[in-house]
């Protein structure tokens, strides 16, 4: 699974970079670094949203405090 | 042979002194660079004053094509007389570079200038005229890509005078340590800067004197082409991306802001590889294309090498600390250290097209600032002697 957090302008001041790390310590600590293929991505033309992080292409928008609830439902709920 | 310089220079005020009595100007004429060092009698206000007027007379007159006998004329009419010393003095050198490769070094009374040549100290011949009872040495020679020119005020060769040394640093030993660092650095500031550390080291940190140190080196043209923004109209992306690849093997290619990266990335039909290694928290991570020699978000990487570049400017701020601010792998390090050591003339190719996400009041920085930040950067860049141009889209 390829998911991708923008790390453009708009994105980075709403959090991304507190969205990567969280998302990196997901993956950690649910063992599935060989299933999730975390990347970076650079604007995703969805900036009027939250943070744009896309699953296998599907646009979703985040902020840091719904990262953990996002992973568990979107992320491991699809493995 | 058409040839470019990198200039630049470092001073150190006398110890508890907060204006310089060394003055450096660095000029630009449609088929040259003019480098000019003058030195004040005595330090503080008056010095700097002195200084002040010999360099910029120097300047304006030369620029406008004035003799030297007409120059320092001038400046003996002009120049306050110290109500103390009852003299108008102030030292000077003017080191004239041409594009032909053709040089003109003129000195008064300042330290000789240090010439390296490929390693080793060139001899600068004595051939001195009186101009208004001032012997003047006048040195016209040919510089060839590598060299480096180092004018001084007598600062560096007082360095550590009864401290340290007994007759200060002197000037053979100097240039000795001049040429080991010439090997050792790229750019005329990263010369300039040790060779003022070494003074200052040997002044315990307590300069006895003004201490100036300006160089220039001689090198190939380094055109680096950096282009931000979306077209405004999108029709023109391929226009805008043309003119930005365009230039022979040795121009470099920056790449600022995350749309921009992705229309370059689609026009040229290359994969684009975002990073998420966040080496400083408030500077986005960068992204790797081939062929391009660096790609960065856009506004906020601009605005820090901005600041980068100003710090730079700004002399007194360029410290070895300053270096490894530089050298580190951020996204506006990396900019701002191709524009300061791999950059002769730079190249901006502006997108106007305004994001309208960016117009929301919720977010915590003006990101409707390219333009503007575009700006500024032309003006520091240029600041630091380079030729600047912009071209909108």
């Amino acid at each position: 699974m390829r998911v991708t957090i923008c790390i453009g302008s708009a994105c980075h001041l709403k959090g991304s970079r507190d969205i990567i790390h969280q998302m990196q310590e997901l993956v950690k600590e649910h063992g599935v670094g060989d299933k999730v293929d975390l990347n970076g991505a650079f604007c995703s033309g969805n900036c009027v949203n939250g943070v744009c992080v896309t699953v296998d292409g599907e646009l979703h928008s985040l902020s840091p405090e719904n990262t953990k609830e996002f992973f568990e439902t979107e992320i491991l709920g699809r493995l | 042979m058409e040839i470019t310089v990198d200039v630049a220079y470092k001073s150190l005020n006398k110890f508890s002194e907060i204006l310089c009595g060394d003055k450096v100007e660095m000029l630009q004429t449609e088929d040259s660079n003019i480098l000019i060092l003058a030195d004040g009698m005595g330090s503080g206000v008056k010095a700097n004053i002195l200084a002040t007027l010999t360099s910029k007379i120097l300047g304006t007159m030369f620029l406008n094509g004035a003799t030297l006998e007409e120059c320092v004329e001038t400046i003996v009419q002009t120049l306050p007389i110290c109500q103390v010393r009852k003299v108008a003095y102030a030292t000077f050198s003017i080191l004239q570079v041409f594009h032909n490769g053709d040089a003109y070094l003129v000195e008064f009374d300042n330290p000789s200038c240090i010439f390296i040549r490929g390693g080793r100290l060139m001899p600068i011949p004595k051939n001195i005229r009186e101009v208004e009872g001032k012997k003047i040495n006048e040195f016209r020679f040919k510089v060839q890509k590598g060299d480096a020119l180092i004018l001084m005020s007598d600062g560096t060769v007082h360095a550590g005078v009864g401290q340290l040394l007994n007759f200060g640093w002197l000037w053979e030993d100097i240039a000795a340590y001049a040429v080991k660092q010439y090997a050792l650095t790229v750019s005329a500031m990263r010369l300039a800067s040790a060779i003022c550390q070494a003074c200052d080291e040997l002044y315990q940190y307590r300069p006895g004197d003004d201490t100036t140190v300006a160089c220039m080196r001689i090198i190939n043209a380094k055109p680096v082409h950096l282009m931000t923004g979306p077209a405004q109209d999108m029709s023109r992306d391929e226009e805008m991306v043309a003119a930005f690849m365009g230039g022979d093997e040795s121009t470099k290619r920056i790449v600022c802001g995350g749309t921009s990266a992705t229309i370059v990335s689609r026009v040229l039909k290359r994969p684009l590889d975002v990073s998420m290694d966040y080496v400083d928290p408030d500077i986005p991570p960068i992204a790797y294309m081939q062929g391009i020699d660096l790609v960065t978000e856009g506004v906020l990487t601009l605005n820090r090498v901005v600041q980068l570049l100003r710090r730079y400017a700004k002399k007194e701020a360029v410290s070895e600390e300053f270096f490894l601010e530089l050298d580190k792998t951020n996204g506006a390090s990396m900019v701002a250290k191709m524009l300061i050591e791999d950059c002769t003339e730079l190249h901006l190719y502006v997108g106007k097209a305004i994001n309208s996400a960016y117009q929301n009041p919720g977010l915590p920085f003006d990101l409707g600032i390219r333009q503007n930040l575009v700006e500024q950067l032309k003006q520091v860049t240029e600041a630091l002697g380079k030729r600047v141009t912009v071209t909108y889209y």
